[in-house]
């Protein structure tokens, strides 16, 4: 049964920094499940029923308005979130 | 050709006038048949006197006897009168789509054969009678959430008397003739539309509820220095590795658990309660200070060293 847990990041952070905060949250909570924003900060969601993956999960900003999957990776889930300081539709992937 | 109109018209008139006031629930027992069950809800005034007449200590029938009999009967008059307003809604439900669909096949069938002008004003009345009758079912919904109200009047009606059976299991001086006919009423009007509705909106307010539990964040994350993320990691991959069917794995989450304060609950799921755990710890370890401190609480809990 899944276990939600969602925290926020302050929307300034930058990109860099949100995905190093992903990582270490996948490590302490357990794999990222979705990604979206609550118009005051990025809000990251996690599975915390599950083991914590081994690949960590990836957000990139989305392209043209659509996602970037670099080869070998799965698309994991979609969102708006906020890229120092705009918010930014975004793709979070996980290298396979 | 204005007959043409007038007869899609009348076809409408007749198929609205069927259904113009929908039924919303069952017709009262109190109503069925007022020479034989006088206007009270069951059981009745009389049926209440007589069974208070009987003594305590009376036999064949007991009075506990007299009180299930008198139950068993007025939930089965209920059950007759919830089967018939179920059937009818049905019934509304196949007439109406019926009449627009025999019109619509009357018009359309004779235009090949008639005159151009006549096929004309044929085809266009075929297409206003199937525009009002995909109109008509939009405006009262029945094919699409019939069957989701009467299956939640069931499943209302099905929580209702099992509370009623539970009820019946204490003595009739706990639980009187009295006290069943007001859970008599409320069986009653479980089998109505309103309550189906209520039952419904509340259900879909939850899930909303839920949803909206589910994104707000728990705290705000930062970046943690490496040499702290790396003791804080092990720290959740030990949690994590607990396996929670083994009791003495349980009793050290729950070591854990009131270490770090976290709030238990009697009979809590221990995923739960695993899931507590986590998010405190992800929350407080935030910088070294934090993990030795967190750390002598582990060794208290765990025995081990982070």
């Amino acid at each position: 049964m899944a276990n939600p847990a969602t925290v926020g990041v302050a929307k300034n952070t930058s990109l860099s920094d949100l995905n190093t905060i992903v990582g270490q949250n996948e490590d302490d909570l357990g794999p990222l499940t979705g990604i979206g924003n609550d118009g005051t900060q990025t809000t990251l969601t996690f599975d915390t029923d599950p083991p914590s993956p081994a690949n960590h999960a990836v957000i990139a900003a989305d392209s043209n308005g659509q996602p970037v999957v670099p080869a070998s990776s799965t698309q994991v889930c979609r969102g708006t979130v906020f890229i120092a300081g705009a918010a930014t539709p975004a793709t979070a992937t996980r290298p396979n | 050709m204005r007959w043409v109109g007038k007869l899609a018209a009348v076809c409408a008139a007749i198929a609205l006038a069927g259904c113009e006031s929908l039924q919303g629930a069952p017709i009262a027992i109190d109503a069925t048949d007022t020479a034989k069950y006088p206007k009270d809800t069951c059981p009745t005034r009389d049926m209440i006197t007589a069974y208070n007449a009987v003594p305590l200590t009376a036999t064949a029938p007991s009075r506990r006897e007299l009180r299930d009999a008198d139950i068993g009967f007025c939930a089965s008059l209920i059950d007759g009168q919830y089967s018939a307003f179920v059937k009818q809604l049905h019934v509304q439900d196949v007439s109406t789509t019926l009449a627009f669909d025999l019109v619509a096949l009357g018009l359309t069938n004779g235009a090949s054969l008639a005159s151009k002008s006549t096929a004309n004003a044929l085809s266009a009345g075929a297409s206003g009678v199937t525009g009002a009758s995909l109109a008509f079912n939009k405006d009262v919904f029945y094919q699409k959430t019939l069957p989701a109200i009467v299956a939640q009047m069931d499943a209302n009606r099905a929580v209702v008397y099992k509370n009623l059976r539970l009820s019946e299991q204490s003595d009739e001086t706990v639980y009187t003739l009295a006290d069943a006919q007001h859970d008599l009423r409320a069986y009653q009007a479980a089998g109505t539309i309103d309550e189906a509705i209520s039952a419904i909106s509340a259900q879909a307010q939850q899930s909303v509820t839920a949803s909206n539990n589910e994104v707000k964040a728990l705290f705000v994350a930062t970046v943690i220095d490496p040499a702290t993320q790396t003791r804080k990691k092990a720290v959740a991959q030990y949690v994590k590795s607990l396996n929670l069917a083994v009791p003495a794995d349980k009793a050290t989450l729950d070591a854990v658990a009131n270490g770090m304060k976290v709030a238990l609950t009697a009979g809590e799921d221990p995923a739960l309660e695993r899931h507590d755990v986590l998010v405190m710890l992800a929350e407080t370890i935030l910088d070294q200070a934090s993990m030795n401190s967190a750390a002598t609480t582990l060794k208290a809990a765990t025995g081990k060293d982070f």
